[in-house]
């Protein structure tokens, strides 16, 4: 049997070894020649402390760790209350910590929108937003930021519509962190949008330039045919100048011929109504003389008949050169008028030449003015070339590249200490402002933390102090006892606190003491809630080495649910509403609203009074905890 | 005829730890009862269920004035645990006024009372000491006097002499006497046997979760021809005491 299990060890022995090669190959291969060294050092090593440490820790196990650990194990899991505190405690934190968390992000806030004035699609901006928010509209800004303040609204979202539109987000920076989630969301929004429009613009403005580019080249070509029908228009302008100029010079040589012509006349009808006069004047004197020498001679004379007859024929003649007299004055006077009328058109004439030399120069301003509009025109051309130019250039542009049409501009509503300042701001005022958000944060740890450990340390005090066997035999002190727990704790409270907010106030000039009432009302109530909470955790614990074990759980929970680790608002919803109504959560909620934003006591009445019911609640469970536990 | 009469009738109680029952006892004034037994057996439970810090399970306790009952029996009860119940960071007289308002006293009868009892315990002058700062056996008795600030009828004394020397216990039994004689029902628990047996009008036994009454002790006592209540107990016990 010996030599063939020799055999079989050997076989597995060369196996292994085969296998050691193969894996110094595959390590060389990946890691180099040091890994192989590496190896190869750590085997030997290894195989070393085979020999000397594994059987000594073998033993050491076997004889000394292993009953030593079962011990350990079994005097743990048998203390029901460590178990409670290290098992299931931590198992509870845990589970409640991770099923407070909302998987869907932050819950629907609520946000105020601001009805804006002109061409702004509210609804597309809803649309984009519901997802993320609870959308409350507003008709002006005052009253959303009046709601911002008073912590009914996380942001005031204001739509300004001009070329682009502007997006002012006021936001309460009291509410750190949370508020920068809902910053960032809504400027998440804005980019959906910013992205979705400028692409949108960007594409019409392409489509728009291209269909711009077609009618410029249309354009150009009416331009320059427009320019060759002005080149035309200037020629004819200049032709019929021209034929106008020609035509008044004759029309004037005209008119110079037919004015002689007139005259001409004029004064050889002067002349023969002249001659005739004389004529005329002559044939009279003549007839009327010849009338006179036949009178004498008819006095003289027996031929009476050829005296008659003589006479009749000098009447006659008499009536016949009249006749013509007056015909030739009807003729002269015909004549007179038709030359009066040649005249006149002369006149005329000379009328239109006037005219003819107004539209000549009417031609010439037009013929200059089509040559400045031929030289615009032209010009006009050379600027639309260019333009093409630069538009082919644009041509490339990615739509994406184009400037966004969504301008974000946040607002914080809590400037703290820089708008009472004149001078620019000072690194020292930013930090100052961060301060003095931060402090409420601060003051409420502080707070929750004391709060908890005088109240439980103060109870503790005097649930195990041997004189409390004595006290409890005094009649009807039950009451007295808690009370005298809760008042002496509260008692125990006010200098720190106070020490704190005068802190808050001289230091972080914040204004507390100008609120004191208020707020000494507020802390007053968060205080008491842990206190009593403190006081609840003594009671059920009793002993002090147990409370200061299970304290820290309880210290853990109400930070945690006071929304300074996680914010509220990001719990899932059950979690988030236990947390909204935790003292911590309230106080903290009451106290930013009087100090940073300075409302009044309706603004956080209704914090204080869940606070007081709280405070109600948690003295009637103390009470319920105490008759219970005897304490 | 006694006026006060305090009976407890059948009275069990108990702890996760020990148990006592058949609790059976009747004490009249100037009766001044010792109960004795071995460690755990539930002594202290017994005082703590008969001044009412923790509730019987079974049986009664009734006080009765001119056979008349006393419903409130915590108001004529004075109690003094087996640790000083005191506030040491308090001088003795800040802890006799604390006690004293907390049974309604005025201050001036707080302060006239204080003086009679601290010097009925060989404490005057003591009173502006803070508690820590006095011995075992002067806090011993600065808890009694406290313990008798209300005047209460009865009196509860859980194992006073430990920690004290002989002297020191000789004078607490001389002050206990006077009380008893003074018409005071004392009830004290001890490990002193022959102390108990020689100080006390009636003892109780507890032992085995039961409580024995003066009357079974003494007979078993006789029957077991036994004159030393010490040498009886050891017997019982198995162990020397």
């Amino acid at each position: 049997m010996k030599p063939k299990k020799n055999k079989k060890k050997l076989k597995r022995n060369l196996i292994l070894i085969g296998l050691g090669i193969a894996l110094l190959f595959l390590i060389g291969f990946f890691w180099g020649v040091r890994g192989v060294v590496l190896t190869f050092t750590l085997v030997i090593v290894l195989f070393g402390l085979k020999g000397v440490l594994f059987p000594a820790l073998q033993r050491t196990m076997m004889t000394r760790f292993g009953p030593m650990i079962m011990v350990s194990l079994k005097s743990f899991f048998r203390d029901k209350k460590s178990v409670l505190i290290l098992i299931v405690f931590p198992l509870i934190v845990i589970g409640t910590v991770f099923t407070s968390f909302n998987i869907e992000g932050t819950g629907k806030l609520p946000i105020g929108i601001v009805v804006p004035q002109g061409d702004f699609d509210l609804e597309e901006f809803r649309a984009q937003v519901r997802p993320f928010f609870y959308i409350v509209q507003y008709d002006d800004l005052d009253h959303c930021l009046l709601d911002l303040r008073a912590y009914r609204r996380y942001s005031c979202v204001e739509p300004i519509v001009s070329d682009i539109v502007k997006l002012n987000v006021y936001y309460d920076n009291t509410r750190d962190p949370i508020i920068w989630e809902v910053i960032q969301t809504i400027d998440q929004i804005a980019n959906t949008i910013e992205t979705q429009k400028s692409t949108e613009a960007a594409s019409d403005f392409i489509g728009r330039f291209n269909d711009a580019m077609v009618k410029l080249d249309q354009q150009d070509a009416t331009l320059q045919n427009e320019i060759n029908n002005m080149y035309t228009y200037i020629d004819d302008t200049g032709d019929a100048k021209t034929d106008l100029q020609m035509s008044k010079q004759e029309l004037s040589s005209t008119l110079n011929e037919m004015d002689q012509d007139l005259a001409q006349v004029r004064t050889e009808k002067n002349s023969v109504a002249y001659q005739k006069q004389l004529f005329y004047w002559e044939a009279i004197s003549t007839l009327n003389y010849i009338d006179s020498m036949l009178a004498i001679i008819g006095q003289t004379t027996t031929e009476d008949y050829w005296f008659g007859q003589l006479t009749n024929e000098v009447d006659q003649l008499k009536n016949e050169v009249e006749s013509y007299n007056n015909q030739f004055d009807t003729s002269m006077s015909q004549m007179d008028t038709r030359l009066a009328n040649y005249e006149q058109r002369s006149t005329q004439g000379r009328n239109y030449l006037t005219k003819i030399d107004s539209g000549v120069g009417e031609l010439n301003d037009i013929e200059h003015d089509l040559t400045l509009y031929q030289g615009r025109m032209q010009n006009t051309r050379y600027e639309i070339a260019d333009v093409k130019n630069d538009f082919y250039t644009l041509q490339g542009v990615e739509p994406n590249e184009l400037v966004s049409p969504v301008v974000i501009q946040t607002h914080a509503t809590y400037t703290g200490p820089i708008n009472k300042l004149d001078e620019p701001i000072k690194p020292r005022t930013v930090l100052q402002l961060k301060q003095q958000i931060q402090f409420p944060v601060v003051l409420i740890v502080i707070v929750i933390l004391l709060s908890l450990l005088i109240a439980s340390f103060v109870t503790l005090k005097q649930i195990n102090t041997l004189a409390n066997q004595r006290i409890k035999l005094v009649p009807g002190i039950f009451f007295q006892e808690f009370f005298a727990v809760y008042i002496s704790a509260m008692l125990i409270l006010v200098l720190p606190v106070l020490f704190i907010l005068l802190f808050g106030n001289y230091v972080y000039k914040l204004p507390i003491v100008a609120n004191f009432g208020v707020i000494m009302l507020i802390f007053f109530l968060v205080c008491s809630a842990i206190a009593l909470t403190g006081i609840i955790v003594a009671y059920l614990v009793k002993t002090e080495a147990m409370t200061l074990q299970v304290i820290p759980f309880v210290l853990f929970f109400m930070i945690f649910f006071s929304g300074v680790l996680l914010p509220v608002e990001r719990m899932s919803p059950l979690a988030g509403f236990f947390a909204s109504i935790g003292p911590a959560k309230l106080g903290l909620n009451a106290f930013n609203k009087i100090v940073f934003y300075n409302l009044s006591f309706n603004s956080v009445s209704g914090e204080v009074a869940i606070l007081v019911f709280l405070v109600v609640f948690l003295i009637l469970l103390a009470f319920v905890v105490k008759k219970i536990r005897k304490a | 005829m006694a006026k006060f009469v305090f009976s407890v009738n059948k009275l069990e109680t108990s702890y996760p730890t020990a148990s006592v029952k058949k609790i059976t006892f009747k004490l009249k004034d100037g009766d001044l009862l010792g109960i004795i037994g071995p460690s755990g057996s539930g002594k202290s439970m017994l005082l703590e269920t008969i001044v009412g810090l923790k509730k019987q399970d079974l049986g009664e306790l009734t006080v009765t004035n001119d056979e008349k009952e006393i419903v409130q029996l915590k108001s004529i009860i004075g109690y003094s645990p087996q640790k000083n119940a005191l506030y040491r960071l308090l001088t003795v007289r800040e802890n006799f006024l604390f006690f004293g308002r907390l049974y309604g006293l005025k201050k001036k009868t707080i302060v006239e009372r204080m003086n009679t009892l601290l010097k009925q315990v060989g404490l005057q002058g003591a009173d502006k000491k803070r508690i820590y700062q006095l011995s075992v056996g002067m806090q011993k008795r600065a808890d009694i006097a406290i313990t008798l600030l209300h005047k209460p009828k009865i009196i509860v004394l859980d194992e006073p002499f430990s920690g004290l020397d002989i002297s020191l216990c000789r004078f607490l039994w001389t002050i206990l006497k006077k009380l008893a004689k003074k018409g005071h029902i004392v009830i004290l628990t001890s490990h002193r046997i022959e102390d108990v047996q020689k100080y006390c009008n009636q003892i109780g036994l507890v032992y085995d979760s039961k409580y024995h009454p003066t009357k079974q002790v003494h007979e078993a006592m006789k029957k077991n021809g036994r004159r030393s209540l010490t040498h009886y107990i050891e017997q019982l016990f198995g162990t020397k005491i």
